[in-house]
């Protein structure tokens, strides 16, 4: 999803490519008067606004799916019912679908903004877990504890990782190392190793940092747990940014990013401030905390909401439109 | 006018960068170098760089380069005015990169003032005089200015396209 959050996810299925063309002008019709959507066809679950053509095969499938919130509009001959179900005659029509479009925006705005009042004075939903026994933790212990160990698996390259000199050592692929983070601990062999050793297997396979490596399996293993010691209720800022064109990320970091470099704030803050899901904050957090970024030593005070300025809608509008256009293949 | 402005020393890659995301090849005033940069490259930029990018409504954004070589200085200010945001480019490989990148905090400090900044490293994949990334941190975290920073190659479209979408960020947030 975009990082601006007056923007609304559409989602469509099925519809026939006259049905599509309309929608797609609507939507560049209404970007220009402020009203943002975006079409995003890989994640229908995902999308605020579904758009179905009721004689699809995908889009039956896609009735039957409630994602809380989630408003569905059908292009259907027939009328159909339900909650957030609209119903539109088919061919669509360029007028109506616009102002329907506009009215369901300023309607979405409106209910967003409510549940995220609630959320913010409901107490926290689910107790945040502590992140233990994966290869993450492994790599920030040796990190501290300045070994040199080895991790083996059946399936894959051996990784050898100094953590004095920062190095790691391997002939695995980019995705061998993804996948070798996202092992179950008891998956893999850890042993350790001397230098002298290190150097002796180091020595034909190619060396990338363990930083890059660090922030990768932070964000895989975590899964939404917080590194023990540490707490959601703690302020924290950034030192610097995480170095994204060498690491793995999802759009949302950026917002994370930028928010925490000029503000102060806790997770939970942080959750409040960004609508990002706490998972992802604490996914984000745990990373950034491993490759040296997270500056939390004097600051007691939070900052967050004293220095944010108030973009206005229309430039709000044209900064995602060159997001959009200026698409990233590599997003988690 | 809606510009984004990359600057950063002669041969930092700014020609290149603007290249590698725009629609059409950079309108540039390059040529052959005649005084001390010819050590350092063939070609340079003369007053600037010039290419854009069309968003679906059909807006243009337009992507300047400021001239690298310290004669064309004088065309700094004209560039910026009513600018988005600033690229700084800087080569990692400089003897010098931190003192460069200060020379253009410093340069364009009004204009980092009002908008949004981020700075791209330039060939990473050379090693002879690479400063370390956490060294510009450093540099930064002891300005207060907590841009992001990126290592780069100024011909791969996929790394200029992120070092945008982190300025695009900072601008709305
Ligand atoms: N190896 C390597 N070469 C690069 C990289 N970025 C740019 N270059 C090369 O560096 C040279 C200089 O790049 P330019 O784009 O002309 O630099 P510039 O900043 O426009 O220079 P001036 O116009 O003189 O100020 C070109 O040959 C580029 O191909 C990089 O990341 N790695
Ligand atoms: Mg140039």
């Amino acid at each position: 999803m975009t990082s601006l959050d007056s923007t609304l996810i559409i989602s469509h299925s099925d519809l026939q490519q006259e049905d599509s063309v309309v929608l797609n002008t609507a939507i560049k019709l209404l970007s220009l008067e402020g009203v943002m959507f975006r079409l995003e066809d890989s994640a229908p679950e995902h999308a605020h606004l579904l758009i179905l053509d009721d004689d699809g095969q995908g889009s039956r499938s896609l009735l039957k799916l409630s994602r809380p919130g989630q408003v569905k509009v059908i292009l259907s001959t027939r009328h159909h019912t339900g909650k957030n179900v609209i119903s539109v005659v088919k061919p669509l029509e360029l007028s109506s679908i616009k102002s329907l479009l506009k009215r369901l925006f300023t309607l979405m705005q409106t209910q967003i903004k409510k549940s995220r009042q609630f959320a913010e004075n409901s107490p926290q939903a689910k107790p945040i877990e502590p992140l233990t026994d994966t290869l993450f933790n492994v790599l920030i212990d040796t990190r501290k504890q300045g070994r040199v160990i080895e991790v083996s698996c059946d399936d894959y390259p051996s990784l050898y990782i100094d953590g004095i000199k920062h190095s790691l050592a391997t002939n695995a692929s980019q995705d061998q190392l993804r996948q070798i983070a996202s092992l179950a601990l008891e998956q893999l062999s850890i042993r350790d190793l001397s230098t002298d050793n290190f150097s002796v297997h180091s020595n034909d396979l190619t060396m990338i940092s363990l930083h890059n490596f660090l922030w990768s399996s932070g964000i895989i293993c975590s899964q939404g747990r917080l590194l023990s010691g540490h707490s959601i209720d703690k302020p924290f800022k950034l030192k610097a940014w995480p170095n994204f064109t060498r690491h793995d990320f999802k759009a949302e970091y950026f917002k994370l990013a930028a928010i925490l470099a000029k503000n102060t704030c806790s997770i939970n803050e942080l959750q409040r401030l960004s609508k990002i899901p706490i998972d992802d904050i604490i996914n984000f957090y745990n990373a950034a905390y491993a490759v040296g970024i997270i500056d939390d030593d004097s600051i007691t005070q939070p900052t967050a909401g004293s220095d944010t300025r108030q973009v206005p809608a229309e430039k709000q509008g044209l900064l995602s439109r060159i997001a959009d256009r200026l698409t990233l293949k590599k997003y988690l | 006018m809606d510009k984004i402005i990359f600057t950063g020393p002669v041969g930092a890659g700014k020609t290149t960068a603007i290249g590698s995301i725009s629609e059409i090849p950079p309108v540039g005033t390059d040529v052959q170098c005649t005084d001390e940069s010819i050590e350092i490259k063939e070609k340079t930029t003369v007053a600037m760089d010039y290419s854009y990018i069309t968003l679906e409504d059909g807006t243009r954004i337009h992507l300047y380069g400021t001239p690298g070589q310290e004669r064309f200085n004088f065309m700094w200010n004209i560039l910026t005015t009513g600018g988005i945001g600033l690229v700084i480019l800087v080569n990692k490989d400089h003897p010098q990169a931190i003192d460069e990148l200060e020379r253009y905090l410093d340069a364009f400090s009004e204009f980092i003032e009002q908008t949004g900044t981020v700075i791209g490293l330039t060939k990473c994949d050379i090693n002879k005089h690479s400063t370390d990334i956490s060294m510009f941190h450093e540099c930064l975290y002891k300005r207060n200015q907590i841009f992001p920073v990126f290592e780069i190659d100024a011909r791969e479209s996929e790394d200029v396209k992120t070092l945008i979408h982190a300025l695009l960020a900072v601008l709305v947030n």
